[in-house]
Protein backbone atom coordinates (compact mmCIF):
# COMPACT_ATOMS: atom_id res chain seq x y z
CA UNK A 1 0.00 0.00 0.00
CA UNK A 2 1.47 3.40 -0.95
CA UNK A 3 2.51 5.74 1.83
CA UNK A 4 0.30 8.58 2.91
CA UNK A 5 1.00 11.98 1.46
CA UNK A 6 0.89 14.48 4.28
CA UNK A 7 1.15 18.10 3.22
CA UNK A 8 2.50 20.33 5.97
CA UNK A 9 1.60 23.97 6.33
CA UNK A 10 3.81 26.13 8.54
CA UNK A 11 2.16 28.84 10.57
CA UNK A 12 3.43 31.36 13.08
CA UNK A 13 2.19 30.99 16.67
CA UNK A 14 0.98 34.57 16.82
CA UNK A 15 -2.39 36.16 17.41
CA UNK A 16 -2.82 36.83 13.68
CA UNK A 17 -5.48 34.42 12.41
CA UNK A 18 -4.81 31.89 9.71
CA UNK A 19 -6.80 32.62 6.57
CA UNK A 20 -7.99 30.02 4.07
CA UNK A 21 -8.61 31.30 0.56
CA UNK A 22 -10.45 29.41 -2.17
CA UNK A 23 -9.63 30.44 -5.72
CA UNK A 24 -11.15 29.29 -8.99
CA UNK A 25 -10.07 30.36 -12.46
CA UNK A 26 -12.28 29.97 -15.50
CA UNK A 27 -16.01 30.02 -16.18
CA UNK A 28 -16.39 27.38 -13.52
CA UNK A 29 -18.13 27.29 -10.18
CA UNK A 30 -16.30 26.10 -7.08
CA UNK A 31 -17.78 25.97 -3.60
CA UNK A 32 -16.53 24.08 -0.59
CA UNK A 33 -16.90 23.09 2.99
CA UNK A 34 -13.77 23.44 5.10
CA UNK A 35 -13.09 21.66 8.37
CA UNK A 36 -10.54 22.30 11.08
CA UNK A 37 -9.82 18.95 12.72
CA UNK A 38 -8.06 18.20 15.96
CA UNK A 39 -4.73 16.36 16.11
CA UNK A 40 -6.51 13.04 15.79
CA UNK A 41 -7.56 14.03 12.30
CA UNK A 42 -11.21 13.21 12.90
CA UNK A 43 -12.69 15.47 15.58
CA UNK A 44 -14.27 18.54 14.03
CA UNK A 45 -13.23 21.75 15.73
CA UNK A 46 -14.59 24.24 13.25
CA UNK A 47 -16.33 24.15 9.90
CA UNK A 48 -17.56 26.71 7.37
CA UNK A 49 -18.76 26.95 3.78
CA UNK A 50 -16.84 28.97 1.20
CA UNK A 51 -17.67 29.73 -2.42
CA UNK A 52 -15.26 31.28 -4.93
CA UNK A 53 -18.23 33.15 -6.42
CA UNK A 54 -18.27 35.51 -9.37
CA UNK A 55 -14.83 36.96 -8.63
CA UNK A 56 -13.26 33.52 -8.37
CA UNK A 57 -11.87 34.15 -4.90
CA UNK A 58 -13.14 34.11 -1.32
CA UNK A 59 -11.48 33.76 2.06
CA UNK A 60 -12.25 32.93 5.66
CA UNK A 61 -10.32 33.52 8.85
CA UNK A 62 -10.00 30.48 11.06
CA UNK A 63 -11.42 31.30 14.48
CA UNK A 64 -9.11 29.02 16.43
CA UNK A 65 -5.92 30.68 17.60
CA UNK A 66 -2.83 29.65 15.57
CA UNK A 67 -1.11 28.39 18.70
CA UNK A 68 -3.89 25.83 19.15
CA UNK A 69 -3.72 24.71 15.53
CA UNK A 70 -0.33 22.99 15.89
CA UNK A 71 -0.63 19.41 14.54
CA UNK A 72 -4.26 20.10 13.75
CA UNK A 73 -5.68 19.68 10.27
CA UNK A 74 -7.42 21.82 7.72
CA UNK A 75 -9.39 19.71 5.25
CA UNK A 76 -11.84 20.57 2.51
CA UNK A 77 -14.27 19.20 -0.01
CA UNK A 78 -14.47 21.51 -3.03
CA UNK A 79 -17.22 20.76 -5.51
CA UNK A 80 -16.50 22.05 -9.02
CA UNK A 81 -18.56 22.25 -12.20
CA UNK A 82 -18.55 24.25 -15.43
CA UNK A 83 -20.88 27.18 -15.95
CA UNK A 84 -20.44 27.40 -19.68
CA UNK A 85 -20.63 24.60 -22.19
CA UNK A 86 -17.75 26.17 -24.10
CA UNK A 87 -15.27 26.08 -21.23
CA UNK A 88 -14.93 22.92 -19.19
CA UNK A 89 -11.47 23.52 -17.81
CA UNK A 90 -10.10 25.69 -15.06
CA UNK A 91 -7.91 25.80 -11.99
CA UNK A 92 -8.83 25.51 -8.33
CA UNK A 93 -6.51 26.48 -5.53
CA UNK A 94 -6.50 26.66 -1.75
CA UNK A 95 -4.12 29.22 -0.30
CA UNK A 96 -3.41 29.37 3.41
CA UNK A 97 -2.01 32.64 4.66
CA UNK A 98 -1.20 34.60 7.75
CA UNK A 99 -0.30 38.29 7.99
CA UNK A 100 -1.33 38.47 4.32
CA UNK A 101 1.50 36.16 3.31
CA UNK A 102 1.08 32.63 2.04
CA UNK A 103 2.23 30.09 4.59
CA UNK A 104 5.12 27.85 3.60
CA UNK A 105 3.63 24.60 2.41
CA UNK A 106 5.26 21.38 1.29
CA UNK A 107 3.03 21.02 -1.76
CA UNK A 108 0.96 23.72 -3.43
CA UNK A 109 -2.72 22.94 -3.19
CA UNK A 110 -3.65 23.69 -6.78
CA UNK A 111 -5.50 21.56 -9.28
CA UNK A 112 -5.88 22.09 -13.01
CA UNK A 113 -9.22 20.50 -13.69
CA UNK A 114 -10.35 19.38 -17.12
CA UNK A 115 -13.47 17.76 -18.48
CA UNK A 116 -15.66 19.39 -15.87
CA UNK A 117 -19.33 18.45 -16.02
CA UNK A 118 -21.89 21.15 -16.67
CA UNK A 119 -23.46 22.56 -13.52
CA UNK A 120 -26.80 22.42 -15.35
CA UNK A 121 -26.40 18.66 -15.63
CA UNK A 122 -26.37 18.47 -11.85
CA UNK A 123 -22.96 16.84 -11.62
CA UNK A 124 -19.71 17.95 -10.04
CA UNK A 125 -16.15 16.82 -9.51
CA UNK A 126 -15.02 16.79 -5.87
CA UNK A 127 -11.59 17.75 -4.60
CA UNK A 128 -11.13 16.28 -1.13
CA UNK A 129 -7.81 17.13 0.42
CA UNK A 130 -6.18 18.78 3.41
CA UNK A 131 -3.04 19.91 5.18
CA UNK A 132 -1.58 19.52 8.65
CA UNK A 133 -0.53 22.64 10.53
CA UNK A 134 2.82 22.99 12.23
CA UNK A 135 3.81 26.05 14.14
CA UNK A 136 7.25 27.47 13.48
CA UNK B 1 -23.92 11.82 -58.19
CA UNK B 2 -27.55 12.99 -57.86
CA UNK B 3 -27.79 16.39 -56.26
CA UNK B 4 -30.14 15.21 -53.54
CA UNK B 5 -27.55 12.69 -52.42
CA UNK B 6 -24.84 15.29 -52.62
CA UNK B 7 -26.83 17.67 -50.46
CA UNK B 8 -27.57 14.93 -47.98
CA UNK B 9 -23.89 14.10 -47.77
CA UNK B 10 -23.06 17.74 -47.16
CA UNK B 11 -25.71 17.90 -44.44
CA UNK B 12 -24.37 14.75 -42.81
CA UNK B 13 -20.83 16.12 -43.04
CA UNK B 14 -21.92 19.32 -41.33
CA UNK B 15 -23.60 17.37 -38.56
CA UNK B 16 -20.47 15.26 -38.13
CA UNK B 17 -18.34 18.40 -38.05
CA UNK B 18 -20.60 19.77 -35.33
CA UNK B 19 -20.24 16.54 -33.42
CA UNK B 20 -16.48 16.52 -33.78
CA UNK B 21 -16.27 20.15 -32.79
CA UNK B 22 -18.29 19.45 -29.70
CA UNK B 23 -16.26 16.35 -29.07
CA UNK B 24 -13.08 18.40 -29.21
CA UNK B 25 -14.45 20.70 -26.59
CA UNK B 26 -15.29 17.72 -24.39
CA UNK B 27 -12.36 15.49 -25.29
CA UNK B 28 -10.85 15.75 -21.86
CA UNK B 29 -13.88 14.37 -20.10
CA UNK B 30 -12.85 10.74 -20.55
CA UNK B 31 -12.97 9.09 -17.18
CA UNK B 32 -14.97 11.76 -15.46
CA UNK B 33 -18.03 11.58 -17.70
CA UNK B 34 -20.52 9.07 -16.53
CA UNK B 35 -22.19 6.70 -18.94
CA UNK B 36 -25.62 7.87 -17.93
CA UNK B 37 -25.48 11.62 -18.14
CA UNK B 38 -28.67 13.39 -17.13
CA UNK B 39 -30.72 14.32 -20.15
CA UNK B 40 -30.86 17.93 -18.97
CA UNK B 41 -27.20 18.16 -19.91
CA UNK B 42 -28.27 18.25 -23.51
CA UNK B 43 -31.24 20.54 -23.07
CA UNK B 44 -31.10 23.77 -24.99
CA UNK B 45 -32.68 27.01 -23.93
CA UNK B 46 -34.91 29.41 -25.73
CA UNK B 47 -33.39 32.02 -27.94
CA UNK B 48 -31.12 29.85 -30.01
CA UNK B 49 -30.17 32.48 -32.59
CA UNK B 50 -30.70 32.02 -36.31
CA UNK B 51 -27.76 30.70 -38.30
CA UNK B 52 -25.66 33.61 -39.65
CA UNK B 53 -24.92 31.45 -42.72
CA UNK B 54 -28.61 31.10 -43.47
CA UNK B 55 -29.07 34.81 -42.73
CA UNK B 56 -26.43 35.58 -45.34
CA UNK B 57 -28.40 33.56 -47.88
CA UNK B 58 -31.65 35.15 -46.75
CA UNK B 59 -33.28 31.82 -45.95
CA UNK B 60 -33.91 32.04 -42.21
CA UNK B 61 -37.50 31.16 -41.26
CA UNK B 62 -37.79 34.64 -39.68
CA UNK B 63 -36.50 37.73 -41.42
CA UNK B 64 -36.35 39.72 -38.21
CA UNK B 65 -33.43 38.09 -36.43
CA UNK B 66 -32.64 37.76 -32.75
CA UNK B 67 -29.86 39.35 -30.77
CA UNK B 68 -29.44 36.57 -28.21
CA UNK B 69 -26.12 35.13 -27.10
CA UNK B 70 -24.30 32.45 -29.07
CA UNK B 71 -24.37 28.72 -28.37
CA UNK B 72 -21.13 26.74 -28.68
CA UNK B 73 -22.23 24.56 -31.61
CA UNK B 74 -25.54 24.58 -33.46
CA UNK B 75 -26.49 22.56 -36.51
CA UNK B 76 -29.49 23.49 -38.64
CA UNK B 77 -31.27 21.67 -41.43
CA UNK B 78 -33.49 23.75 -43.66
CA UNK B 79 -36.48 22.87 -45.78
CA UNK B 80 -38.00 25.55 -47.97
CA UNK B 81 -41.11 25.56 -50.12
CA UNK B 82 -42.20 28.43 -52.34
CA UNK B 83 -45.77 28.64 -53.54
CA UNK B 84 -45.80 26.87 -56.89
CA UNK B 85 -42.20 25.80 -56.46
CA UNK B 86 -40.14 22.83 -55.40
CA UNK B 87 -38.88 21.83 -52.01
CA UNK B 88 -35.27 22.76 -51.46
CA UNK B 89 -33.05 21.85 -48.59
CA UNK B 90 -30.07 23.29 -46.83
CA UNK B 91 -27.76 22.76 -43.92
CA UNK B 92 -25.72 25.00 -41.66
CA UNK B 93 -23.31 24.61 -38.81
CA UNK B 94 -22.60 27.45 -36.41
CA UNK B 95 -19.70 27.35 -34.00
CA UNK B 96 -18.46 29.68 -31.29
CA UNK B 97 -14.76 29.57 -32.14
CA UNK B 98 -13.48 31.44 -29.09
CA UNK B 99 -13.95 28.58 -26.65
CA UNK B 100 -13.58 25.86 -29.26
CA UNK B 101 -10.04 26.99 -30.00
CA UNK B 102 -8.79 27.58 -26.50
CA UNK B 103 -10.14 31.00 -25.56
CA UNK B 104 -10.72 31.45 -21.85
CA UNK B 105 -12.49 33.74 -19.45
CA UNK B 106 -10.94 34.01 -16.01
CA UNK B 107 -14.16 34.26 -14.03
CA UNK B 108 -17.72 35.52 -14.19
CA UNK B 109 -16.69 38.99 -13.03
CA UNK B 110 -14.16 39.21 -15.87
CA UNK B 111 -16.88 38.12 -18.32
CA UNK B 112 -19.03 41.00 -17.10
CA UNK B 113 -16.28 43.59 -17.01
CA UNK B 114 -14.55 42.89 -20.32
CA UNK B 115 -16.90 43.73 -23.17
CA UNK B 116 -14.42 42.70 -25.85
CA UNK B 117 -13.83 39.26 -24.36
CA UNK B 118 -17.56 38.84 -23.85
CA UNK B 119 -18.16 39.71 -27.50
CA UNK B 120 -15.47 37.22 -28.53
CA UNK B 121 -17.04 34.54 -26.34
CA UNK B 122 -20.36 35.21 -28.04
CA UNK B 123 -19.11 35.30 -31.61
CA UNK B 124 -20.50 32.71 -33.98
CA UNK B 125 -18.95 31.55 -37.22
CA UNK B 126 -21.33 29.86 -39.59
CA UNK B 127 -21.20 27.85 -42.80
CA UNK B 128 -24.36 27.14 -44.73
CA UNK B 129 -25.38 25.60 -48.03
CA UNK B 130 -28.73 25.62 -49.75
CA UNK B 131 -29.78 23.61 -52.75
CA UNK B 132 -30.74 25.62 -55.83
CA UNK B 133 -34.36 24.91 -56.86
CA UNK B 134 -33.72 25.34 -60.58
CA UNK B 135 -30.31 23.77 -60.92
CA UNK B 136 -30.35 20.98 -58.38
CA UNK B 137 -26.76 20.06 -59.13
CA UNK B 138 -25.62 23.43 -57.82
CA UNK B 139 -25.49 24.96 -54.38
CA UNK B 140 -25.71 28.36 -52.78
CA UNK B 141 -23.31 28.80 -49.92
CA UNK B 142 -23.01 31.36 -47.18
CA UNK B 143 -20.34 32.14 -44.63
CA UNK B 144 -21.38 34.41 -41.80
CA UNK B 145 -20.10 35.80 -38.58
CA UNK B 146 -22.26 37.16 -35.78
CA UNK B 147 -21.18 39.08 -32.71
CA UNK B 148 -23.38 39.64 -29.67
CA UNK B 149 -22.84 42.81 -27.69
CA UNK B 150 -25.40 42.43 -24.97
CA UNK B 151 -28.22 40.14 -23.90
CA UNK B 152 -30.38 40.94 -20.90
CA UNK B 153 -31.12 37.24 -20.45
CA UNK B 154 -27.48 36.21 -20.20
CA UNK B 155 -27.41 34.73 -16.69
CA UNK B 156 -23.69 35.43 -16.35
CA UNK B 157 -24.42 39.16 -16.53
CA UNK B 158 -26.50 39.36 -13.37
CA UNK B 159 -24.59 39.51 -10.08
CA UNK B 160 -26.04 37.37 -7.34
CA UNK B 161 -28.03 34.97 -9.50
CA UNK B 162 -25.40 32.27 -9.22
CA UNK B 163 -25.29 32.33 -5.42
CA UNK B 164 -27.99 29.68 -5.46
CA UNK B 165 -25.60 27.48 -7.46
CA UNK B 166 -22.91 28.06 -4.83
CA UNK B 167 -25.39 27.10 -2.10
CA UNK B 168 -26.21 23.84 -3.89
CA UNK B 169 -22.51 23.01 -4.32
CA UNK B 170 -21.82 23.77 -0.68
CA UNK B 171 -24.69 21.52 0.37
CA UNK B 172 -23.09 18.69 -1.58
CA UNK B 173 -19.69 19.26 -0.01
CA UNK B 174 -20.87 19.24 3.57
CA UNK B 175 -22.33 15.75 3.42
CA UNK B 176 -19.20 13.82 4.45
CA UNK B 177 -16.33 15.51 6.33
CA UNK B 178 -12.84 14.92 4.98
CA UNK B 179 -10.79 13.22 7.67
CA UNK B 180 -7.00 13.29 7.89
CA UNK B 181 -6.88 9.73 6.55
CA UNK B 182 -8.72 10.73 3.40
CA UNK B 183 -6.83 14.01 3.03
CA UNK B 184 -3.52 12.16 2.99
CA UNK B 185 -4.54 9.26 0.78
CA UNK B 186 -2.32 8.78 -2.29
CA UNK B 187 -3.48 10.58 -5.39
CA UNK B 188 -4.43 14.09 -6.34
CA UNK B 189 -7.59 14.28 -4.27
CA UNK B 190 -9.68 14.90 -7.38
CA UNK B 191 -12.59 12.47 -7.29
CA UNK B 192 -14.93 11.12 -9.90
CA UNK B 193 -17.87 13.00 -11.30
CA UNK B 194 -20.94 12.53 -9.18
CA UNK B 195 -24.48 13.81 -9.00
CA UNK B 196 -24.98 16.77 -6.68
CA UNK B 197 -28.56 16.87 -5.44
CA UNK B 198 -30.26 20.19 -6.10
CA UNK B 199 -27.54 21.54 -8.38
CA UNK B 200 -29.43 21.20 -11.66
CA UNK B 201 -32.48 22.82 -10.08
CA UNK B 202 -30.39 25.70 -8.79
CA UNK B 203 -29.00 26.36 -12.27
CA UNK B 204 -32.48 26.19 -13.76
CA UNK B 205 -33.66 28.59 -11.08
CA UNK B 206 -30.86 31.03 -11.95
CA UNK B 207 -31.76 30.78 -15.65
CA UNK B 208 -35.42 31.36 -14.89
CA UNK B 209 -34.54 34.38 -12.79
CA UNK B 210 -32.39 35.79 -15.62
CA UNK B 211 -35.34 35.50 -17.99
CA UNK B 212 -37.32 37.84 -15.78
CA UNK B 213 -34.91 40.72 -16.41
CA UNK B 214 -36.07 43.30 -18.88
CA UNK B 215 -33.56 44.68 -21.33
CA UNK B 216 -31.92 44.65 -24.70
CA UNK B 217 -30.17 42.06 -26.76
CA UNK B 218 -28.07 43.37 -29.62
CA UNK B 219 -26.07 41.50 -32.24
CA UNK B 220 -24.35 42.37 -35.50
CA UNK B 221 -23.71 40.04 -38.39
CA UNK B 222 -21.77 40.01 -41.61
CA UNK B 223 -21.79 37.40 -44.28
CA UNK B 224 -20.76 36.58 -47.82
CA UNK B 225 -22.02 33.91 -50.12
CA UNK B 226 -22.49 32.86 -53.66
CA UNK B 227 -23.56 30.21 -56.04
CA UNK B 228 -21.43 27.21 -56.87
CA UNK B 229 -22.22 25.82 -60.31
CA UNK B 230 -22.25 22.03 -60.20
CA UNK B 231 -21.23 22.32 -56.55
CA UNK B 232 -17.61 22.65 -57.60
CA UNK B 233 -15.46 24.94 -55.48
CA UNK B 234 -13.42 27.04 -57.91
CA UNK B 235 -13.30 30.68 -58.96
CA UNK B 236 -14.76 29.74 -62.36
CA UNK B 237 -17.81 28.08 -60.87
CA UNK B 238 -18.56 30.88 -58.41
CA UNK B 239 -21.45 33.13 -59.36
CA UNK B 240 -24.10 35.43 -57.98
CA UNK B 241 -21.92 36.64 -55.16
CA UNK B 242 -23.76 38.33 -52.36
CA UNK B 243 -23.07 40.04 -49.09
CA UNK B 244 -25.17 41.00 -46.10
CA UNK B 245 -24.59 43.03 -43.00
CA UNK B 246 -27.13 43.38 -40.28
CA UNK B 247 -27.80 44.75 -36.86
CA UNK B 248 -30.47 42.88 -34.97
CA UNK B 249 -31.80 43.26 -31.50
CA UNK B 250 -34.71 42.94 -29.22
CA UNK B 251 -36.17 44.26 -26.03
CA UNK B 252 -37.57 41.70 -23.61
CA UNK B 253 -39.76 42.39 -20.67
CA UNK B 254 -40.91 39.67 -18.42
CA UNK B 255 -40.28 36.09 -19.27
CA UNK B 256 -42.50 35.77 -22.30
CA UNK B 257 -42.52 38.97 -24.34
CA UNK B 258 -39.99 40.35 -26.76
CA UNK B 259 -39.99 42.99 -29.48
CA UNK B 260 -37.46 42.35 -32.22
CA UNK B 261 -35.97 44.65 -34.81
CA UNK B 262 -33.50 44.44 -37.63
CA UNK B 263 -31.69 46.73 -40.05
CA UNK B 264 -29.98 44.94 -42.88
CA UNK B 265 -27.95 45.87 -45.95
CA UNK B 266 -27.65 43.43 -48.80
CA UNK B 267 -25.74 43.40 -52.02
CA UNK B 268 -25.41 40.97 -54.90
CA UNK B 269 -23.85 40.85 -58.33
CA UNK B 270 -27.27 41.40 -59.90
CA UNK B 271 -28.64 44.14 -57.64
CA UNK B 272 -26.82 46.98 -55.89
CA UNK B 273 -26.89 47.55 -52.18
CA UNK B 274 -30.38 47.71 -50.74
CA UNK B 275 -31.77 47.89 -47.24
CA UNK B 276 -34.27 45.96 -45.22
CA UNK B 277 -35.77 47.02 -41.93
CA UNK B 278 -38.16 45.03 -39.85
CA UNK B 279 -40.02 44.77 -36.60
CA UNK B 280 -41.34 41.69 -34.87
CA UNK B 281 -42.97 40.54 -31.68
CA UNK B 282 -42.51 37.17 -30.02
CA UNK B 283 -44.16 35.29 -27.22
CA UNK B 284 -41.84 32.73 -25.64
CA UNK B 285 -42.72 29.72 -23.56
CA UNK B 286 -40.71 26.82 -22.21
CA UNK B 287 -41.24 24.52 -25.17
CA UNK B 288 -42.52 26.88 -27.84
CA UNK B 289 -42.30 30.41 -29.19
CA UNK B 290 -44.54 32.28 -31.59
CA UNK B 291 -43.88 35.48 -33.48
CA UNK B 292 -45.24 37.94 -35.99
CA UNK B 293 -43.13 40.26 -38.08
CA UNK B 294 -43.30 42.95 -40.70
CA UNK B 295 -40.32 44.01 -42.76
CA UNK B 296 -39.79 46.49 -45.54
CA UNK B 297 -37.63 45.26 -48.38
CA UNK B 298 -35.90 48.15 -50.12
CA UNK B 299 -35.09 46.03 -53.16
CA UNK B 300 -38.70 45.18 -54.04
CA UNK B 301 -40.10 48.23 -52.20
CA UNK B 302 -42.59 45.98 -50.47
CA UNK B 303 -43.79 45.41 -46.97
CA UNK B 304 -43.49 41.71 -46.23
CA UNK B 305 -45.45 40.27 -43.33
CA UNK B 306 -44.53 36.97 -41.75
CA UNK B 307 -45.20 34.60 -38.90
CA UNK B 308 -42.99 32.05 -37.20
CA UNK B 309 -43.29 29.32 -34.62
CA UNK B 310 -40.75 27.21 -32.75
CA UNK B 311 -41.33 23.98 -30.90
CA UNK B 312 -38.97 21.95 -28.76
CA UNK B 313 -39.39 18.47 -30.20
CA UNK B 314 -36.63 16.73 -28.25
CA UNK B 315 -33.98 17.80 -25.76
CA UNK B 316 -31.75 20.21 -27.63
CA UNK B 317 -33.79 20.05 -30.84
CA UNK B 318 -36.17 22.73 -32.04
CA UNK B 319 -38.46 22.66 -35.04
CA UNK B 320 -38.80 26.14 -36.50
CA UNK B 321 -41.37 27.14 -39.09
CA UNK B 322 -41.72 30.51 -40.79
CA UNK B 323 -44.21 31.75 -43.33
CA UNK B 324 -43.27 34.93 -45.21
CA UNK B 325 -43.91 36.68 -48.47
CA UNK B 326 -41.03 37.48 -50.75
CA UNK B 327 -40.73 39.19 -54.08
CA UNK B 328 -39.95 36.79 -56.91
CA UNK B 329 -39.26 37.76 -60.49
CA UNK B 330 -40.73 35.48 -63.12
CA UNK B 331 -40.54 36.36 -66.82
CA UNK B 332 -39.63 39.93 -65.95
CA UNK B 333 -42.60 40.39 -63.65
CA UNK B 334 -42.04 40.77 -59.91
CA UNK B 335 -44.77 39.26 -57.79
CA UNK B 336 -44.99 38.49 -54.09
CA UNK B 337 -44.76 34.78 -53.32
CA UNK B 338 -45.58 32.94 -50.17
CA UNK B 339 -42.64 31.05 -48.75
CA UNK B 340 -42.64 28.40 -46.03
CA UNK B 341 -39.34 27.66 -44.39
CA UNK B 342 -38.81 25.02 -41.79
CA UNK B 343 -35.67 24.31 -39.87
CA UNK B 344 -34.44 21.81 -37.32
CA UNK B 345 -31.98 23.38 -34.93
CA UNK B 346 -29.81 21.06 -32.90
CA UNK B 347 -27.73 22.47 -30.10
CA UNK B 348 -25.71 19.45 -28.90
CA UNK B 349 -23.85 21.26 -26.18
CA UNK B 350 -27.09 22.67 -24.80
CA UNK B 351 -25.43 25.91 -23.70
CA UNK B 352 -26.88 25.60 -20.29
CA UNK B 353 -26.58 29.08 -19.02
CA UNK B 354 -27.39 31.05 -22.12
Amino acid sequence: MPDKEIVFCMIAPTSEPVVATLRATGLIRAAATFWVLDEDGATIVETWPLAAGDTGSADHSIARAPTLLNHGWLTWDIEVCSLHAGQDTGAVEVIISQHGVSCPITKAQRWDVTGLPQCSAGSTIPIRRGVQFHTL
Amino acid sequence: MPSAYRLSLIAIALVVVAGIAHGQAKSVTSSSTSASEPISKFATDFDVPESPGFATLGVTPSKVLRGSVAKPVVTSLLGQVTSGGKLKGGAAVDIAPYFLYGGKVNNVEAYRANAIRRALANTQLSFATVQDPKDTASLSFGVGVRVVFTDAHDVLMHPGLLKRVDAALTSCSVVRPVTADEATAPGSGVGKEHVCAGLADSVQSAKDAALLFSGWSIAAGLGMGGFLHSSVVSSDSLGNRRARAWLSGGYSWGRHQEILMIAQLQDSTTVDWSARVGLGARAKFTDAAFGLELSYDGRSREFQPGAAGEWRVAPGVWLVGGLTTEAATTSGVTVPKLRLRTSFRWNPAGSSLQ
